[in-house]
């Protein structure tokens, strides 16, 4: 859907639309909102304005140009012109010129000396060639935020903001996780007093406005980054694979994005890596085998004396002695293995370290990191958090050691979803938890998932505290 | 993307609607009118076309009650709990108006879709006198002149505002403020007759309406007739409907107004017609004069 209109209050607001006005309300929409923002004489402002109607989605732009009314002069009088992009994204330097083409016909038409002497519903012209030119380089467009975002925001074009086109561009590659539903912009230093005055926007730097997005983009590049890095000694991975199941849904329901596509080939890129996985989990289970074997033969000898006959002919009451010593502790060592083996439901049969075949728990410690929760305070550099947006609400991965661990929602802070992971560790005697939302639904309580994770994802160490030196927390 | 080519001529078809998006904020319209009868207040409707004075009306009335000047009681603002169910920035605009009078400038204009509900409590110093709360409806004109039939369609005015004329009118306080500028006079003679019509058709009991009718813009009127000649020189219809000793005239105007910088200046302020207006409101709400007996000066 592609629309342009030419707008002013000559004598109250009037708009002259290409298309249906009526569907959209464009009214309400595209009139300036002078209790946050005004433009004054000599001023210009753009406004970019998104919403979600029916699943689809719709940018405003809106230029506004100072104009007195025919009678009337007061603040917030204006002429501009407005284009509306329905799931479909133009160029940023075509949208700009033909929203200047589409505001000078009525500074041409309907203006003398800055000020109205003819309605705009009177007005009939040609539509400029910049118009045509960006609806013939229009693309098919589908964010995957599909809710209203609702934030505010002003930019003051001059600084950061180069221009209007830059601004323009900002906004459209802001598509992908639409965090302001209205953004303004004007190169006047008036307008930006105003707007500081009225307190209903917020003053936004581009470092603000991009942060969103950047969050996405660091998840799927460190996830490309930490393919190599991916833990050895993932045990036991279910055939379900969560990953691919939440993102199969999310792109069924939001439409196809290219963010869920890269995530998507992630999803792909680790069923790889698992199948992989699982073939050293059955090299390392034969290894296990044969070392069992060894063990028992080992067992079998000692028990016969063959290699202490000396000692057990001149010390024939300490042989006796020593004899059952060890065979008490063939029997701890079968128990504590025995023990091991299921302490962990998620890498019972994956005790041993892929490097030395040695069966040895401190390796294990040290590579597993869901394990180590039971074994030794979990460390704050092994927890992230990543927050990621779904069906409206605020997501939180929880990450231990580059595993997604849990999947939390209505947390807070970052720092409310950690602290709740943890006490989910307490109390599940269990390094996963899944819960809330439709994510609930999927019943794979135990599964390891591999997520990505933001490299420079940093935990304030102040807030937390290892979970043994939590077990009396009050705040469990 | 439509494969359809843009249209090469702009300006066949006409303007629609203006649908305000507050009315979104409820999940229906019964749900809208009951949060309306709940409301312990008494409405103010504003009723004129684009840039009449509807807005310049309200901000002079907020800097009277809330300046030294005013003896007679105190002005509180407030605001009610649900109320962010409307406009969030009611108290906002109640400030924003004020303040730019007190600065001696016109507030700007109301944008198309608005509706604020600016509450205010007036407590009198004499005790004798009942405290009244007051919610005063700014709306946009361009929403409002909608409610004129056109060849093309019958009047109509957007959901959320045409909500209050479907309330229970003996659950819903309401007056009603006509304003017009003397400029527009004779146009808005009919608008005025349209609006007062289609309240009636929504309601007959409407009819009992207690209406002010405001001229506004009096301190550049050039005439030598007074405001009741003036009215029903320049709106004969108008003033037929209005012939009740309920309701009520009168000029209105922020005072002297000089053009600086290209833009208008308030150059000496006029309480007056912010305190008459007032006035007329309390009385009409209560039954009782805030002024002293001597001191009234009848509309």
């Amino acid at each position: 859907m592609f629309d342009f209109s030419v707008i002013g209050t000559p004598a109250g607001f009037e708009i002259l639309s290409a298309g249906d006005v009526e569907k959209l309300s464009l009214p309400s929409k595209v009139d300036l909102k002078n209790s946050a923002i005004n433009v004054f004489p000599e001023t210009d402002i753009l406004m970019g304005y998104r919403e979600v109607i029916n699943d689809s989605n719709y940018i405003y732009l809106v230029y506004y140009r100072f104009a007195n009314e025919i009678d009337v002069t007061r603040p917030g009088s204006y002429y501009g012109s407005v284009i509306v992009l329905g799931d479909v994204i133009g160029k940023p330097s075509f949208a700009w010129q033909a929203l200047v083409d589409l505001a000078n016909i009525v500074q041409e038409n309907c203006l003398t000396d800055g000020r109205f002497h003819r309605d705009i519903k009177t007005l009939q012209f040609e539509t400029p060639d910049s118009v045509d030119l960006l609806w013939k380089h229009l693309v098919d467009f589908k964010s995957v935020h599909l809710k209203s975002p609702s934030e505010l925001g002003f930019l003051l074009v001059g600084d950061e903001i180069k221009s209007y086109e830059h601004f323009l561009e900002l906004f459209l590659n802001d598509k992908r996780l639409a965090t302001f539903q209205t953004l303004y912009a004007s190169r006047s230093r008036r307008v930006l007093q105003y707007v500081e005055e009225r307190r209903q926007l917020r003053i936004l730097k581009i470092s603000e406005m991009r942060q969103a997005e950047d969050d996405i983009q660091r998840v799927t590049t460190s996830s490309e980054a930490r393919q190599d890095a991916l833990p050895k000694n993932i045990s036991q991975i279910s055939d379900r694979d969560l990953f691919s199941e939440v993102m199969a849904r999310l792109t069924k329901e939001n439409g196809r994005s290219e963010v869920m596509t890269r995530l998507t080939k992630e999803s792909t890129q680790l069923k790889n890596d698992t199948a992989q996985l699982r073939n050293d989990n059955a090299r390392l289970k034969n290894d296990n085998a044969q070392l069992k074997n060894e063990n028992a033969r080992l067992r079998a000898k000692s028990a016969s004396g063959e290699s202490h006959g000396t000692i057990s002919i001149s010390f024939p009451s300490f042989t006796q002695t020593t004899r059952r010593i060890l065979l008490g502790l063939g029997a701890l060592i079968l128990l504590l293995s025995l023990i091991f083996s299921f302490w962990n439901p998620f890498s019972q049969s994956n005790s041993f370290s892929t490097s030395d075949k040695t069966p040895s728990l401190d390796k294990k410690k040290s590579s597993d990191p869901i394990g180590s929760t039971a074994t030794s305070p979990i460390k704050p550099e092994d927890l992230s958090v990543v927050e990621y947006e779904y069906d409206g609400k605020i997501l939180k991965l929880v990450t231990l050691n580059g595993l997604m661990t849990t999947v939390l929602g209505h947390c807070g802070s970052r720092d409310a979803a950690k602290a709740r992971f943890l006490a989910s560790l307490r109390t599940m005697n269990s390094g996963i938890q899944i819960d809330e939302h439709d994510l609930s639904k999927t019943n794979i309580s135990g599964i390891r998932i591999r997520f990505e994770l933001p490299e420079d994802c940093q935990i304030a160490k102040e807030h937390f505290t290892p979970i043994n030196s939590r077990a009396n927390s009050p705040n469990k | 993307m439509e494969s359809q080519q843009p249209p090469r001529r702009v300006g066949e078809s006409v303007s629609g609607e203006a649908v305000s998006q507050d009315t979104k904020k409820f999940k229906s319209m019964a749900e809208q009118i009951e949060y309306l009868e709940g409301k312990d207040t008494n409405y103010v409707f504003l009723f004129g076309e684009p840039a009449a004075g509807k807005t310049a009306v309200c901000a002079s009335l907020f800097l009277h009650l809330s300046s030294p000047q005013e003896k007679l009681g105190d002005m509180e603002e407030f605001r009610y709990e649900d109320d962010t169910r409307y406009q969030k920035n009611d108290l906002n605009l109640l400030n924003t108006i004020r303040d730019a009078v007190r600065n001696r400038r016109f507030p700007a204009r109301t944008d198309v879709g608005s509706l604020s509900h600016v509450n205010i409590r007036y407590r009198p110093i004499k005790r004798s006198k009942p405290p009244i709360s007051v919610t005063f409806l700014e709306m946009a004109g361009d929403d409002l002149q909608k409610v004129e039939s056109t060849k093309d369609s019958l009047g109509n005015l957007p959901t959320d505002i045409d909500v209050f004329f479907k309330a229970d009118r003996d659950k819903v306080s309401m007056l009603f403020v006509l304003v017009t500028s003397h400029q527009n006079a004779v146009k808005n003679d009919k608008l005025m007759v349209n609006f007062l019509d289609y309240i009636i058709a929504q309601d007959l009991r409407f009819r009992d309406s207690r209406i002010l009718l405001l001229i506004s813009q009096w301190d550049t009127y050039v005439g030598d007739k007074d405001v009741k000649d003036f009215i029903q020189d320049r709106m004969p219809f108008t003033w037929s409907k209005l012939g009740k000793s309920t309701n009520a005239y009168r000029y209105f105007t922020l005072g002297v107004i000089k053009d600086v910088d290209g833009n208008p200046y308030v150059a000496k302020y006029d309480e007056e017609p912010a305190r008459k207006v007032f006035h007329w409101i309390y009385h009409t709400i209560t039954g009782k004069h805030l002024e002293s007996w001597w001191s009234r000066i009848s509309f």
